[in-house]
């Protein structure tokens, strides 16, 4: 069984998923309670079931900032205690996913705020990783200008910010990465063996906050 | 937030502890950079909800005045705290460990650290500097320039440092501080902001009428504030108690400590319990 953690937007959640698909989901409330609301939901969910545990899955960045630091720093406070290992999904290959079997190739587009989008692009219904656009955050002018004539779907609070003029914006109901979608992803790599221990897990932040900024810290580790 | 498994890791092998033997996870809940509260919390949560043992949020001012209760021995209460750290400057009366406590001044400007931190910035020292200009300090005459005598009023219990700052400031615009001058001139601020310091938390005794003054914060760990401090209690029947220099800088001990009696009384913060950058002590534990 595994626990999937998704704070990386305005809207979180966390999953259980094993062999037999989805158990359950619960979303978190608004987004400024991830604080309040990620530790006691993942008590409700997962009741004393610790021992059923095999694995987590967090969705790793690139994000709200905070967001992904309550997740990673909770999840590396629950791995202490019961160690098993972790498969970070970016979180826009999360969103990205959320669109279901898609043919169209698309890009996940997430609003970074002063004019610049995190984005991904992904190929076909296997979403492939197009090395062309990996995951990083980008000038949205200049996404628009490069992606804005292909026939493109977007999916992301980012697309009216790239307002690209050919493809397709898809629905705001997409818009969020949720949990039981990254379960999906993970599970099978946590299966095939491709998990990590709790303690190299790191946010990807793909720039530096503002106040990371102002202290000359880089953020990204 | 890489270092929060390994550091933990270390610390319970060193303390030949595991996690099952651990009865509650105490946790610095504000005030401070919330980025790093928030990392501290949610690692603490996630403990928690894993182990079915209870959080408690702890306020890191209240950190600061258990440090003296890692101590053996430990001081007696009631006592008068001189709380003096890069962020705060306050004399506060403590009841108990735990509250009540009770304001009894505070700086009105800037923090005694913050005012070594900027001044030691100033002279190229590094940051942060408090340290080195103590070093320093120690080969200099503390007469040789001149620094306003620091007062928020004579009748209250309140700290300025803005003004000691601006002089500092000018005494350094006026030329590079080499050798014996940069000596003299550390021996000088230094000795300005612990006279002062020393004056308030004194008159603090006086005014409550409890003999008892305990230093914390990272100033505290001041060698001239220590010296000062001790030679005057010794001269006015005042006890002093000074915490280990380790444990007046910033750390997770005095966090436990904070969080132990509470524990210990059955009490608990929620899952629920948020960071907070801002977050005064007296709203934390309000005098009754």
């Amino acid at each position: 069984m595994l626990l999937a953690i998704e704070t990386s937007s305005r809207a979180g959640s966390v999953a259980l998923f094993d062999h037999t698909g989805l158990l359950e989901r619960v979303d978190l409330g608004a987004p400024r309670d991830h604080a309040q609301g990620l530790a006691p939901a993942v008590q409700r969910l997962l009741g004393g079931r610790f021992e059923r545990l095999t694995g987590y899955a967090v969705s790793a960045g690139p994000g709200s900032f905070t967001g992904l630091r309550i997740g990673v720093a909770f999840l590396k406070g629950l791995g202490m205690v019961h160690p098993r290992p972790v498969v970070p999904v970016g979180s826009l290959e999360v969103l990205a996913a959320g669109l279901g079997a898609e043919p169209a190739d698309r890009v996940a587009v997430v609003d970074a705020r002063r004019g610049n989008v995190f984005a991904a692009r992904f190929l076909g219904p296997a979403l492939e990783p197009e090395p062309d656009l990996s995951p990083g955050m980008y000038p949205a002018e200049a996404l628009r200008a490069r992606l804005g004539g292909l026939p493109l779907t977007w999916i992301g609070d980012g697309a009216p910010v790239v307002a690209p003029e050919a493809g397709v914006i898809a629905p705001e109901a997409t818009w969020t990465p949720r949990a039981d979608v990254l379960a999906a992803l993970a599970w099978p790599r946590l299966v095939a063996g491709q998990g990590v221990e709790v303690a190299r897990v790191s946010p990807i932040y793909h720039q530096l906050s503002a106040a990371e900024e102002s202290l000359g810290i880089c953020a990204v580790d | 937030m890489k270092r929060l498994v390994p550091v933990l890791e270390r610390t319970l092998a060193e303390a030949g502890v595991t996690l099952d033997e651990i009865d509650g996870v105490a946790v610095t809940a504000g005030p401070g950079l919330i980025g790093s509260l928030l990392c501290g919390v949610e690692f603490a949560k996630g403990l928690v909800v894993a182990t079915g043992k209870p959080l408690i949020g702890v306020h890191h001012l209240e950190g600061h005045l258990a440090a003296a209760f890692l101590e053996d021995p430990a001081p007696e209460v009631p006592f008068v705290a001189l709380l003096v750290s890069g962020g705060h400057t306050s004399l506060i009366q403590v009841d108990e460990l735990g509250g009540p406590y009770h304001h009894l001044g505070a700086t009105r400007d800037d923090a005694a650290g913050e005012a070594f931190d900027k001044t030691a910035k100033l002279l190229g020292l590094g940051y942060p500097g408090g340290a080195r200009i103590d070093a320093l300090a120690k080969d200099g005459r503390a007469d040789r320039y001149e620094f306003p005598v620091l007062m928020a009023g004579k009748q209250n219990l309140d700290f300025s440092f803005s003004g000691l700052k601006t002089a500092a400031a000018r005494i350094i615009a006026s030329g590079a501080l080499e050798g014996q001058d940069l000596a003299d001139f550390c021996a000088g601020f230094q000795t300005t902001v612990v006279e002062n310091l020393l004056k308030k938390a004194f008159a603090a005794v006086r005014q409550t009428g409890i003999p008892r003054l305990v230093l914390a914060g990272g100033v505290a760990a001041n060698s001239q504030l220590r010296a000062r401090a001790l030679e005057r209690g010794r001269r006015e029947g005042v006890q002093v108690f000074l915490p280990s220099r380790v444990n007046c800088t910033d750390n997770a001990a005095m966090i436990a400590r904070a969080g132990y009696p509470r524990l210990m009384r059955g009490e608990s913060s929620g899952l629920d319990l948020v960071a907070r950058a801002h977050w005064p002590l007296f709203e934390a534990h309000p005098a009754p």
